[in-house]
């Protein structure tokens, strides 16, 4: 190899080395670049949740005082009324049965009184159980007559926090199924499957077509969103008759 | 010009440097690895001036040369050292300083090593490219503002474009001193060797530029944004 041979060789080394050296710069900087967006979306995303996560708590805490003022006038004022009344009969005709019964519907009252101030405790959030808040709702709405409402249940282990995105999702899915539906009934299942949680909600109402815009309204759109920020998917199926939603939420931790 | 190149950009080069440094040590951060840059810089700055100087009057100058490779080595590493959070990297940058001056104290002080020592520039480099791996591969762990605006990165990138860059030179010029002194073309060789010096005195340059403009770069922006 001649001298102008060698020198050629050791020029060409030093431009690649230069470029293996702007290759690597560049490079950091694209990953760079590549690992700050996922952050920030990353961060957009945390803010999402919990800006929803605030708007399911003021949502629930309203549908909860709700049903507490309509237990009160329709469940514990029924009951107190009748104790006046009882106490009212036992007070000009004195009979121990009477006043047996005013004391019983007295406990029941107290009872009921109890169970209602525990919706309202101030750390509801933490007490917030999905399973149990799903039994309730189910026992209200059957209580009506007018619609059957089943349910099975799976423990659930999730975050108090998802567990009460959880519940607004599927409260909403059945609300919107008794909203627009009329179905006769309508059945909830909860199931586990390779680590993700699967929940059916089917009903046997009128269903709806599921191509038409002038349905996707607040509700629909805020199960989805609620559902993709808890990383999991949802379907809205005809049903035969009605509608079946399926929900698939990954169970972590 | 060729001698303009070969001998007085070395010097304009480092002060590049320095001055760069010591504005955004004044401006910016004044923490002990820049202060300690800053030092290397004026060191070399001051030897590549000397050398210059020397120059005229035709002066051996290779144990100059060789002693900025052992200040390069020493500095640099230091540099590293106390940047690193990891023990293990910290005995790694350690290592490369401690190992140049070892090797330079073998070579030149022991050895009296009578030419350019280019394969004592070659082990420092080796030595610095693996600390900048090392270095960059921490930041990019931590960092949480834009690359671009961290200094650390910019000088990094700057030791790796120079470092990288210069490696085939360092690699090969004892190979060509050697064949020069050996040779009948004597003259000829000496002239390729002056221009591959000169190659690398403008990634040195280069390299000196892009340290300036960085500084002063995310001097404006830091500013710019903390008003």
């Amino acid at each position: 190899m001649d001298l102008a041979q060698e020198i050629y060789i050791i020029v060409i080394a030093s431009v690649f080395l230069l470029l293996v050296a702007v290759g690597i710069i560049s490079l950091l900087l694209v990953y760079q670049k590549r690992q700050l967006r996922y952050q920030f979306e990353k961060q957009q995303l945390q803010n999402q949740y919990s800006e929803e996560l605030l708007k399911t708590r003021i949502e629930t805490q309203e549908y909860t005082l709700n049903t507490v003022s309509r237990e009160i006038h329709d469940n514990i004022g029924q009951l107190l009324n009748s104790s006046k009344l009882l106490i009212g009969v036992a007070q000009r005709a004195p009979q121990p049965d009477t006043l047996q019964t005013a004391a019983d519907t007295l406990a029941l009252a107290i009872q009921e009184l109890r169970s209602l101030s525990k919706s309202l405790n101030n750390e509801w959030l933490e007490q917030f159980s999905f399973t149990e808040n799903l039994e309730a709702e189910v026992k209200r709405i059957n209580a009506s007559n007018k619609i059957r409402m089943t349910v099975e249940q799976v423990p659930l282990t999730m975050p108090k926090d998802r567990q009460l995105v959880l519940y607004r999702i599927v409260q909403e899915a059945f609300q919107n199924a008794l909203k627009h539906g009329e179905p006769s009934h309508i059945h909830i299942t909860l199931r586990m499957v390779n680590g993700h949680l699967h929940i059916d909600i089917t009903d046997d109402g009128k269903g709806f077509d599921l191509q038409d815009p002038a349905r996707q309204g607040f509700g629909i759109t805020n199960i989805k969103l609620r559902t993709a920020l808890l990383g999991g998917t949802v379907q809205w199926k005809a049903g035969h008759p009605g509608t079946v939603v399926l929900i698939q939420i990954p169970i972590t931790g | 010009m060729k001698i303009y190149f070969s001998t007085y950009l070395e010097p304009v080069a480092f002060g590049l440097y320095f001055g760069a440094l010591l504005y955004y040590a004044r401006k910016v951060d004044r923490r002990r690895p820049i202060v300690w840059l800053c030092v290397y810089y004026g060191l070399a700055t001051a030897l590549m001036a000397r050398v210059s100087i020397g120059f005229k009057s035709q002066e051996v100058n290779t144990h100059f040369y060789n002693m900025l490779y052992l200040l390069t080595g020493v500095f640099v590493g230091g540099y590293y050292f106390l940047l690193m959070q990891r023990p293990w990297k910290k005995v790694i940058a350690a290592g490369v300083s401690a190992g140049t001056a070892l090797y330079y104290i073998m070579n030149s002080v022991v050895g009296h090593q009578p030419y350019f020592d280019s394969i004592g520039y070659t082990l420092v480099s080796l030595g610095i490219v693996i600390l900048i791996f090392l270095h960059l591969l921490q930041l990019l762990q931590n960092i949480t503002e834009r690359l671009s605006m961290n200094f650390e990165f910019w000088f990094s990138c700057v030791l790796l474009f120079y470092h990288l860059g210069s490696f085939a030179i360092f690699l090969t010029y004892n190979y060509f001193t050697y064949k020069m002194l050996a040779a009948d073309n004597a003259n000829e060789i000496g002239i390729i060797l002056t221009y591959l010096w000169i190659v690398h005195n403008v990634i040195l340059f280069l390299g000196g530029l892009i340290t300036a403009y960085g500084t002063a770069w995310i001097s404006r922006r830091k500013f710019t944004s903390s008003s």
